[in-house]
């Protein structure tokens, strides 16, 4: 669990921050289970694994689609997109 | 009682092994082809095998039921996911060659 | 520590810290990968943990997450295989 979310803090793209975080719900999940805590998991798992990596994907198309739209785009390849491993 | 219980366990350690050694290929097997078989062996063989151990242990009823259309279902959903995932990769592939060799 | 909760342990251990590894590293579509099959080896843990605890209602947690992860993976597979390609408003160009 705490590599799942050292890994999510540690990722700079938001779309494979994404991945990271539904990683983190499934993990966070599986700790409230163990702990005798299914209904906590079960919001967990409603929101970790679905929502919110929902949300963040839909954010990152407005944003992208907006900026294509508007202005051209000022280059998504800076070097905060690499992650830092 | 005790046939049962040893069947089950056979079909647990099965469905486990398979399932771990499916984790374990993700992380050998390099592209992300094979990655995909390794995926779809883990959501039709692993997870099926498992289920089954469960529904032997708790006997024929209700709850056997249940497990094995959660079964199903886990099944069904794995191979959905594969066929999006593999789809996604074909097409981002095209997309962008340069990603990996294969 | 019957035989059910071991293989939970050894499902949630030794399973996905690869899944955990490889949905860390590497581009977003190859991470999806991980995400998916952590996502199938979690719902067969809480199946193997409510037999193990000895609670049957655990397995509504393996039931709700063979619906939401499917759902989860395909939101994310659009996004992946539409954006590239058509960046306008009229969403994914491939055939169903």
């Amino acid at each position: 669990m705490g590599t799942a979310a050292t890994a999510a803090a540690l990722t700079r793209d938001p779309v494979r921050q994404a991945a990271a975080l539904a990683m983190l719900g499934l993990t966070l999940a599986l700790l409230f289970t163990v702990v005798q805590a299914p209904d906590v998991a079960l919001s967990q798992l409603g929101v970790g694994t679905a929502v919110t990596p929902l949300l963040i994907l839909l954010t990152v198309r407005k944003v992208r689609r907006g900026g294509t739209d508007g202005q051209p785009p000022p280059g998504h390849s800076e070097p905060g997109d690499r992650q830092r491993e | 009682m005790t046939p049962r219980h040893l069947a089950a366990l056979v079909l647990l350690v099965a469905g486990v092994a398979v399932l771990v050694l499916t984790a374990l290929a993700l992380v050998v097997l390099p592209a992300p082809y094979l990655r995909l078989h390794a995926l779809s062996c883990a959501t039709s063989l692993g997870a099926p095998l498992v289920v089954l151990a469960l529904a032997v242990e708790t006997g024929p009823g209700r709850a056997a039921a249940k497990l094995l259309v959660i079964g199903a279902l886990l099944a069904a959903g794995g191979t959905v996911t594969t066929m999006a995932i593999g789809r996604a990769t074909v097409l981002l592939e095209e997309a962008q060659p340069k990603e990996s060799g294969h | 520590m019957n035989a059910w909760l071991l293989a939970g342990v050894v499902l949630s251990g030794a399973g996905l810290a690869p899944c955990m590894w490889v949905s860390a590293r590497g581009a977003p579509h190859l991470r999806l990968v991980g995400v998916n099959l952590a996502g199938t080896l979690v719902a067969v843990a809480f199946l193997v943990l409510a037999q193990g605890f000895g609670r049957s209602s655990y397995q509504d947690l393996a039931l709700v997450l063979g619906v939401l992860a499917p759902a989860g993976t395909l939101v994310f597979t659009r996004f992946l295989a539409g954006d590239p390609h058509r960046p306008g408003p009229s969403g994914t160009p491939e055939p169903e």
